[in-house]
């Protein structure tokens, strides 16, 4: 029993950890120790849940899912430590504009992905990895519709890097 | 926007491309089983003391003591039946929080955490307060027959011994609210977020 569970985990570990790691290094605005152990973070309750995947979506849908709530769990308990409740959400949406100063394009990712708010550096995460818009919305619960309005917003948002270019 | 797109879409790619290959899988099985068995233990134990804490409250009151008022019995009863009615609030949110397992969509998720967050509100504010009020009253009933075997001054330092604890229980009580409170509040905005 337990070696069947651990081949395929082995199996979803080896093909997912490289979007997963991705998604969270998005998340982390290019922090690769905080995206490691995110990433970890997540694989831990791939593992412990690995009994209840259904196979009525894709693997992949179901690990981007457990990501993207491995990230929202990571937030929630960093902005709990910070004690500062009135920021927590709204924070990191600056009315300032940002501003696109980075040649390396990896450089200039992390800075465009550091004037976003957490959910939306997540949607722009899985958006970059061309996951179709219709499994973001069923990763993130939403409708199609709620959806485009906010990827709509997200690049009425990044738009400001051009206009400062 | 595209040229914005394109810079983006390039960083993605050339920072996938840097990503060394996955650590051993063995190291992250040990640590979930680890922190499974970790997580299993303090749900013990907080049951054991509990329960062990129960079990001692009904040594003393029924049998070391063996109050003979009717009022002392009403006491009595009062603090065994509210004590055993908060073990038994932190067994099912305990169960509750099992549930909360963060596979399902964000939306359904938060609602969960929502729903396990307003049940430990509950617990931790209104049902902790009752217990300690039924508590302090059982013990007050208590007081009557005490008195008659001791004196004054040993009756008042039992009575203070048990008010003091009592107003630190209560301050403590009041600060796992508000953190409760606090994190209850994070998910509805987190949600409004995520749909707004």
């Amino acid at each position: 029993m337990i070696s069947g569970q651990k081949a395929q985990f082995e199996q979803l570990y080896q093909s997912q950890y490289r979007m997963v790691y991705q998604l969270c290094l998005g998340f982390m605005k290019g922090d690769s120790d905080q995206a490691k152990d995110l990433t970890q973070e997540a694989f831990i309750q791939v593992w412990n849940n690995l009994g209840k995947f259904r196979q009525d979506s894709s693997a992949r849908t179901w690990i981007y899912r457990i990501t993207v709530n491995a990230c929202l769990n990571h937030l929630k308990k960093e902005k709990l430590h910070s004690e500062k409740l009135g920021e927590a959400i709204r924070g990191q949406v600056t009315t300032e504009e940002i501003k696109l100063t980075e040649q390396d394009p990896v450089k200039a990712l992390y800075e465009a992905m550091a004037g976003l708010s957490e959910v939306d550096r997540l949607v722009t995460g899985l958006l970059l990895e061309e996951v179709p818009q219709e499994e973001i919305a069923t990763i993130l619960g939403i409708s199609d519709g709620n959806l485009r309005v906010k990827i709509y917003r997200i690049k009425l948002r990044l738009k400001k890097l051009i206009n400062h270019e | 926007m595209n040229e914005l797109g394109n810079i983006l879409k390039s960083g993605w790619k050339s920072s996938g491309l840097d990503i060394s290959p996955p650590p051993s899988t063995e190291r992250l099985i040990a640590s979930a089983l680890r922190l499974n068995r970790e997580s299993l233990k303090f749900q013990r134990n907080t049951i054991l003391i509990l329960g062990s804490t129960f079990l001692m409250m009904c040594y003393f009151l029924l049998e070391f003591f063996k109050f003979q008022n009717t009022l002392s019995k009403i006491g009595v009863g009062l603090m065994l039946v509210f004590f055993l009615f908060r073990i038994l609030l932190e067994a099912y949110s305990i169960q509750k929080g099992k549930k909360k397992t963060g596979v399902d969509s964000i939306i359904a998720s938060l609602d969960k955490e929502n729903e396990y967050l307003s049940l430990r509100l509950k617990i931790q504010g209104i049902f902790t307060y009752l217990t300690l009020v039924a508590y302090t009253l059982g013990f007050l009933f208590l007081v009557p027959e005490f008195s008659l075997y001791m004196s004054r001054f040993w009756l008042a330092a039992m009575i203070t011994s048990y008010f003091i604890p009592g107003i630190i229980l209560t301050l403590l009580i009041r600060k796992n609210v508000q953190k409760e409170l606090r994190e209850l509040r994070m998910v509805v905005e987190l949600k409004k977020k995520i749909q707004g």
